[in-house]
């Protein structure tokens, strides 16, 4: 049985086809379009799909969409008669996304695909289900509590839910315009960054800051519930009028500061508001779990999460080490992407009855679900193009090439394997870089990547080391889901208030003080958002590591996303190339050919390529 | 602002005063904001045949009345035609549609 699982039309769209209940395909729209967090009706991560399992739109079964337009139409109506006169901002936005885009999705699926399955009809399912759902199938658990938060679906913003074999039903719910996603988002706004991109970017910042404003915020802006449930002050928000996320100036009332404007130095201000806000979504995530597990948890170990907010590492790893449940697991691609594979696999199971049997690991097979490149098909790329080369035959002979380069402070592009689903890189579109070098935290964000100097990189440490660097026990985080701390025989002193004052604009002098013996990868407050790699889900970059380890001692090295600000994940053999090319990496890795930047012939390119991507 | 726009926006200004819709509050002597879930968020085939049929859907889903779900079903497939070049106008004008749609 083929399903094909869609999500589009808010943001972050994306395409998966099941096989049987297995996910053979997914990928997000954005990686093809080259738009970042593209919205638009995924034909492209189809049409991928599609031809990954060299199937024609013929041999699909069923169609399934990860949202309700007629309930979504529904909080809109709703959201307009809240408003009456003054819900002129709130009609147009409905006119032009509902009624011209959501309410045709089956028309339009139907011409992009070609078909809509042998029924000949679009099957939708709520997004909140598909949130769940895509959090509760691929789980190794046979049962589970359920918890989601976003921004919004139809109406829901946070669900608990429980899930039971091949069954799922949502339990409690919160609704529209109270969101726990959105009241992040909103802060996001505040401080000067993108909705969406952004938030990574204010979740980093929240550690150089004190949450200082915990109290006001909580007093003032919403009201949080022992059991973990909330509601917003509306009189600081805006979404709901049609408008932007806040209310400028009753938030510059409150809190005696403007909104941060975009791209301006950060002051101390601005990070006590995103530690501030960091502690509060903790707060919540913490008693919603606690609840939870007293009223639908008796005899559950386990939890559950997805929707955006399930992307808050430090969030997560806060949460684990309350221990409320034995285990969690999260959603690789919590956000809405996620709401395409959680859509096929609720039709799968609970609505067709098939039996569902949890995996030991999980069935995300590492969430390396996206295109990959045969050799051959590089090898015609590189001499088409002219561009020299090396291939190392031998894997264990590239693994100790990479590793001695890693150790020489090179930075490496790493291009392996299927693409991963997921906003996170997890060593397939990488570029990888010593962990253990003082200067490459801000090498790799100015020379690099092109973006803050404040924000921080991400280990990929062996599964089996992981303890050996970071505090919890046995804990395993192979999606990078989870923030833990460095150990504190690694740490080295360091005072975050020595190095800022009250309106110190530069963070470049704290980026540069060595915290650990593991510097690229510590943040300020010693967290750090942790890959686990293990043999199983991907030997080829284990097989990187553990020659690392073998030439210097340490089994971690830096993992970030294979791109520049502001762009999608490179995607084709193309796309990694020019990364490369127009940025300091070193050398470029496609499967097991090796690309010198040094003899590489120089990129002729008109214009500006950062004029491509917008700031994000 | 054309003529249907601003007809289905006052349809629905009109329906605001008979039925305000309310967000909510910040209450707090509640001791839980949580709601037992009643909306059905599982499967469901997704179709609409005509304009009567969204017509219809949208009364039952949203509660609205006649007028403005027929005002907004209209504006609704008459975007979906001029998004897509799938339709001419002749066929438009064979379709059934309510009569004030001609009128506007």
């Amino acid at each position: 049985m083929i399903i094909l699982g869609v999500s589009c039309l808010y943001h972050d769209s994306a395409a998966v086809l099941l096989r049987d209940g297995e996910i053979v395909a997914a990928a997000q729209e954005e990686r093809f379009t080259r738009v970042k967090h593209d919205w638009s009706i995924p034909q492209f991560a189809i049409e991928y799909c599609l031809r990954e399992e060299n199937i024609s739109h013929e041999e699909i079964d069923y169609v399934i969409y990860y949202d309700k337009p007629l309930l979504t139409l529904d909080r809109h109506i709703k959201n307009l008669l809240a408003l009456g006169k003054d819900g002129r901002d709130v009609f147009e936005r409905m006119y032009n996304s509902v009624l011209r885009d959501k309410l045709w999705i089956h028309e339009k699926l139907k011409e992009t695909i070609g078909s809509l399955g042998k029924s000949g009809k679009l099957l939708v399912c709520g997004h909140h289900m598909s949130h769940a759902a895509s959090a509760f199938y691929p789980s190794p658990y046979e049962n589970a509590v359920i918890i989601t938060n976003d921004g919004v679906g139809e109406w829901a913003t946070s669900t608990i839910a429980v899930g039971c074999g091949n069954k799922i039903k949502i339990e409690k719910e919160i609704h529209y315009p109270h969101s726990i996603g959105l009241l992040y988002s909103a802060f996001t706004y505040y401080c000067g960054f993108k909705v969406n991109s952004g938030d990574y970017k204010f979740m980093g910042l929240a550690p150089y800051g004190e949450p200082k404003y915990y109290d006001l915020i909580k007093r003032e802006i919403i009201d949080v519930k022992g059991d973990g449930s909330y509601r917003l002050n509306m009189d600081y928000f805006d979404y709901q009028n049609g408008g932007t996320m806040i209310k400028d100036e009753k938030f510059e009332q409150l809190f005696k500061h403007p909104r941060r404007k975009a791209e301006t130095d950060i002051s101390r201000f601005y990070m006590d508001i995103a530690a501030s806000v960091q502690k509060i979504v903790e707060e919540v995530l913490i008693s919603m779990a606690i609840y939870a597990k007293k009223v639908y948890g008796q005899g559950i170990e386990n939890l559950v999460l997805a929707g955006g907010v399930a992307l808050n590492c430090v969030a997560n790893g806060k949460l684990r080490n309350e221990e409320i449940f034995e285990h969690i697991w999260v959603q690789p691609a919590a956000g809405d992407a996620g709401g395409a594979l959680g859509a096929a696999e609720y039709l799968y199971y609970d609505f067709l009855g098939n039996k569902r049997l949890p995996q030991s690991a999980d069935s995300q097979n590492g969430s390396y679900l996206g295109k990959a490149y045969h050799e051959k098909e590089i090898k015609s790329y590189l001499r088409w193009n002219k561009y020299p080369f090396y291939y190392k035959k031998e894997e264990q002979e590239l693994f100790e090439y990479i590793a001695g380069k890693i150790a020489e402070g090179k930075v490496i592009g790493l291009f392996h394997g299927r693409m991963e689903f997921g906003p996170r890189a997890l060593g397939n579109r990488s570029i990888i870089a010593d962990a253990r070098s003082g200067e490459m935290q801000s090498k790799l964000n100015l020379k690099i990547k092109f973006r803050e100097s404040f924000r921080p990189f991400a280990p990929s440490v062996l599964r089996e080391r992981a303890e050996d660097y970071f505090e919890s026990k046995d804990a395993e985080s192979p999606y990078m889901l989870f923030v833990d701390k460095v150990r504190a025989e690694r740490r080295k002193p360091f005072q975050l208030l020595d190095c800022l004052n009250e309106e110190n604009d530069n963070l470049l002098p704290v980026v540069k003080r060595e915290r650990s013996d593991i510097p690229a990868v510590t943040h300020v407050d010693y967290s750090a958002r942790i890959q686990t790699v293990d043999g199983v889900r991907n030997p080829f970059y284990y097989g990187i590591i553990k020659a690392f380890e073998k030439l210097t001692g340490y089994g971690i090295i830096v993992n970030t996303s294979f791109n520049v600000r502001g762009e999608p994940i490179v995607c084709s053999l193309q796309e990694a190339y020019k990364c490369f090319m127009r940025t300091d990496m070193d050398i470029l890795i496609l499967e097991k050919y090796v690309l010198l930047k040094e003899e590489q012939p120089a990129l002729h390119e008109e214009g500006d390529w950062r004029n491509q991507y917008g700031l994000d | 602002m054309d003529s249907i726009r601003e007809d289905c926006f006052s349809s629905l200004l009109q329906e605001t005063e008979e039925c305000k819709y309310d967000f909510g509050e910040i209450n707090s002597a509640r001791e839980s904001y949580w709601m037992d879930t009643v909306l059905d968020y599982g499967v469901e085939v997704y179709d609409i045949e005509d304009v009567h049929d969204l017509q219809e859907k949208i009364e039952n889903i949203t509660g609205i009345n006649e007028k403005s779900a027929k005002c907004i079903a209209i504006s609704a497939v008459r975007e979906s035609f001029q998004l897509s070049d799938r339709m001419n106008d002749a066929e438009i004008q064979q379709m059934k549609l309510p009569e004030f749609v001609y009128r506007m």
